[in-house]
């Protein structure tokens, strides 16, 4: 017997050992197995936790569910929701490495596919924003476990899990202050692109180097 | 808490962890291999980088080497001194009519005699300040 996809949005003609008639339906299909657009986005919140602890306390637990992946700063990649999802206390599968006190923190359903025919070379594998001027303070990131400060605009982007190799692309962004200068932040020719690090330089239209605030830098492979 | 290093070019490196990894992890993973490196207070990186190129580790603590300070400083009193000599050398270069080569030429000469005079201030400077107060920044 073939297998149809009815009109009606259920699945005949799986034999004895298979699934039964009616148990795979379009609207399961499109509820349950890829994301909605809402669920692409994730859920935001602000979250609470002292460092080397599991315990989050979040202000709003609606739309977290357990086994979602968690994303913060200071969120070990791959951490996600061991129970509590739902409520504003939850427990995260790994320590948290910093503390946070109302810091963003985000959450996305570990379950669904994102959308069809979105595949892993389309997704980001790294980012970061940071000041690189004073006191060099990371704002947020992904899969990066430190930015070196080298130097006047001098920086290294080190990845947590790294790249299958030093073939992937980067984006990244300086700053235009007020005045007249204008800044690149740019690879370093001399010391090309790891597998487990970038080093970028940031320079000024006039070709010197300079600390820059705005720093943002993005990774596709 | 962030760890510092002595970099190939002699200069300091300093990591800024994300919190992703601990400390010890990101210090055995992002400090290059065989380099010595410590673990420090997030206090004892100076947040004045003004002088970052002539940074220098001394064990824990970071201080700023004065040669290269005063490098720094002849440095930027070159591109001080360009950038008020180049409105007076285009009257001279390119003969603008109407305009006073002979006051464009007194112009720049008291450029020169004020750029000699912080040459040698930051020359005779004792202490990284002092190379600050010469190029007239607030140190």
């Amino acid at each position: 017997m073939p297998i149809t996809i009815n009109g009606s949005g259920t699945v005949t003609g799986i034999s004895a050992g298979g699934l039964p008639d009616a148990s795979i339906t379009l609207d399961e299909l499109a509820s349950s197995v890829y994301s909605s657009f809402s669920a692409k986005d994730g859920t935001h919140t602000t979250g609470t936790i002292t460092s080397g602890t599991a315990a989050l306390t979040v202000a709003s637990g609606s739309g977290v569910s357990n086994g979602d992946y968690v994303v913060g700063e200071g969120i070990t990649p791959g951490t996600t929701v061991s129970s509590g999802g739902g409520t504003t206390s939850i427990t995260l599968s790994a320590n948290a490495n910093t503390t946070l006190s109302s810091d963003p923190i985000a959450f996305y359903s570990a379950t669904k596919l994102l959308t069809p025919g979105l595949v892993g070379g389309q997704l980001c594998r790294a980012w970061v924003n940071f000041n690189g001027t004073s006191t060099v303070a990371i704002r947020a990131s992904y899969n990066v476990s430190s930015i070196t400060d080298n130097g006047t605009g001098d920086y290294t982007v080190n990845f947590t899990t790294a790249m299958p190799d030093a073939n992937y692309a980067s984006v990244s962004t300086s700053e235009h202050d007020n005045g007249t200068a204008l800044d690149w932040l740019l690879v370093e020719g001399d010391i090309p692109p790891t597998s487990s690090a970038i080093r970028l330089s940031n320079r000024t239209n006039a070709g010197g180097t300079r600390d820059t605030r705005f720093a943002m830098v993005v990774i596709f492979r | 808490m962030k760890i510092i290093y002595t970099n190939n070019e002699g200069g300091v490196s300093v990591i800024i962890p994300t919190g992703e990894l601990s400390i010890e992890e990101v210090a055995a993973k992002d400090v290059p291999e065989g380099v010595a490196y410590e673990i420090v207070e997030d206090d004892a990186i100076p947040s004045d980088r003004f002088f970052r190129n002539a940074w220098v580790a001394n064990g824990a603590a970071i201080e700023v080497d004065l040669d290269q300070a005063k490098e720094i400083g002849h440095t930027i009193r070159r591109q001080q001194r360009a950038e008020e000599f180049a409105p007076l050398d285009e009257v001279i270069a390119k003969q603008i009519p109407g305009a006073d080569a002979e006051a464009a030429e007194a112009g720049r000469q008291l450029i020169r005699d004020k750029y000699a005079q912080v040459q040698e201030q930051i020359d005779a400077a004792a202490t990284p300040d002092d190379i600050k107060t010469a190029l007239e920044v607030t140190p």
